[in-house]
């Protein structure tokens, strides 16, 4: 072995060493380093430095000429590639919003027209971006939506049932009663068929769960409903205490407005996600303003409960107890619609 | 000798590649994950070169593909985080 080649063995080895060290120093930077844009100091220039001097150490190793040509043009891309890529990555994440770390951000796009592209293209991502993009998926959804618009006739039906109910309109309300079961068994059929098509269709686990988690959630609402509808079935023969008519008409009038905001920001899921739980915080409101409605009621009730035979108390705090889950439901289903709009909002 | 350098040369290299997948794991942003992607690609063409140096030649025959098509996907993800590609 020649002097010459022992020393350009020396500075290949030396080179290696010298790139590892720089490698494994930008892999540092990129863990250690504060926010996206000094990272990408180290992940562009650091690295990429360093897997030259480990490429221009093996070339002085002596490699065949197939094995060197392999490795002068791979680098001679990366050295082209790297400041492209990693240009574009920069580019992203000032367009999608990722921020700048406080000790080191000057922004020195903010007076420039890049920074209201930047508004723009975020103001369009967050206000605009909807849950669901593929065609099965938006399918289903159309179904699960479909369920929730006949919920919400039969919240109607059933808050006409009460309110001839609370009139003395006995005939009209049993009619009107057993039409809510009829409607709402209707719309469970569709509920089932939500479900098969969920269970066949070919969907993330993710999505999945949220669809499945969503029809029952409204499920219940209907469920809800059809259970007050038994209830006011059995009252035929009553003796209604006047001081709780106008309470009660009250929370009648409070659930179905609940259940149709539900019915708006269930609509909005799939085109809006920001409104969608901005309906949603609205139920809840609605939600405590029917517990307090309901608490109010009670109280009436039981000093008026001298003046009530069994039968009676026991229909008109049935109705109250069912209004109350429908309410219930529909909170509990606003919830969800958050989660699923916080899951898909991680920008806002 | 040169063994030796080069089983150290990997080990060190192997560890940066798990830094960056560290931060590919925690994030925060897609843009921070897709530079960690990018920088372990790179990193593995490292590798490529200690590997066909001294074990078998036929690791170099992946070096230029990787490098290109590396290139090619970290644009594209870059171009759909901007919101270009839908």
């Amino acid at each position: 072995m020649s002097l010459a080649s022992l020393l350009l063995d020396a500075a290949g080895v030396a080179l290696i060493l010298l790139g590892c060290f720089f490698t494994f120093a930008g892999s540092l930077g990129i863990i250690r380093f504060p926010d996206l844009y000094t990272r990408l100091h180290a992940s562009s220039k650091v690295v990429t430095l360093g897997i030259g001097g480990v490429a221009v150490g093996s070339l002085l190793m002596g490699p065949s000429v197939a094995s060197g040509a392999k490795i002068l043009l791979s680098v001679i891309f990366l050295f082209l590639t790297a400041p492209i890529s990693s240009h574009a990555i920069g580019r992203a994440g000032y367009y999608s919003g990722v921020r700048m770390c406080p000790e080191t951000a000057k922004d020195d796009y903010e007076t420039h027209a890049i920074a209201e592209k930047r508004e723009k293209l975020l103001k369009a991502r967050v206000r605009g971006r909807a849950w669901l993009g593929e065609k099965t998926q938006r399918d289903v959804y159309e179904l699960v939506s479909q369920r929730m618009q006949r919920t919400l006739e039969v919240v109607r039906v059933m808050h006409r049932a009460v309110q001839d109910f609370l009139k003395g309109d006995l005939a009209t309300m049993e009619e009107e009663a057993s039409r809510t079961i009829k409607l709402e068994n209707e719309a469970d059929a569709l509920a089932v068929r939500a479900l098969e098509v969920i269970t066949k269709s070919q969907l993330l686990p993710e999505d999945r769960a949220d669809l499945l988690n969503l029809v029952y959630h409204i499920r219940h609402i209907g469920t809800a409903a059809k259970a007050l509808a038994y209830r006011l079935e059995l009252a035929e023969e009553y003796h209604f205490p006047s001081a709780v008519v106008p309470g009660l008409r009250e929370l009648a009038e409070a659930v179905a407005e609940t259940v149709e905001t539900l019915s708006a920001a269930v609509t909005q899921l799939n085109t809006d996600l920001v409104a969608a739980e901005d309906l949603s915080d609205l139920v809840s409101q609605l939600e405590d303003h029917v517990d307090g409605l309901r608490r109010n009621l009670v109280k009436r009730l039981l000093r008026e409960s001298q003046l009530l035979d069994a039968a009676s108390f026991f229909v008109v705090n049935e109705v109250i107890m069912r209004l109350e889950d429908l309410a219930d439901a529909c909170e509990n289903t606003a919830d969800y619609i958050r989660v699923i709009s916080v899951k898909y909002l991680r920008l806002a | 000798m040169i063994d030796l350098v080069a089983w150290i040369c990997l080990a060190v290299l192997f560890i940066s590649v798990s830094l960056c997948i560290i931060r590919l794991a925690r994030g925060p942003s897609a843009a921070d994950q897709l530079m960690a992607y990018g920088t372990i690609n790179s990193i593995s063409i490292a590798i490529f070169i200690i590997l066909g140096m001294r074990q078998d030649p036929v690791f170099l025959e992946a070096l230029v593909p990787l490098t290109l098509v590396s290139f090619v996907a970290v644009l594209l993800i870059a171009r759909f985080l901007e919101g270009e590609l839908e």
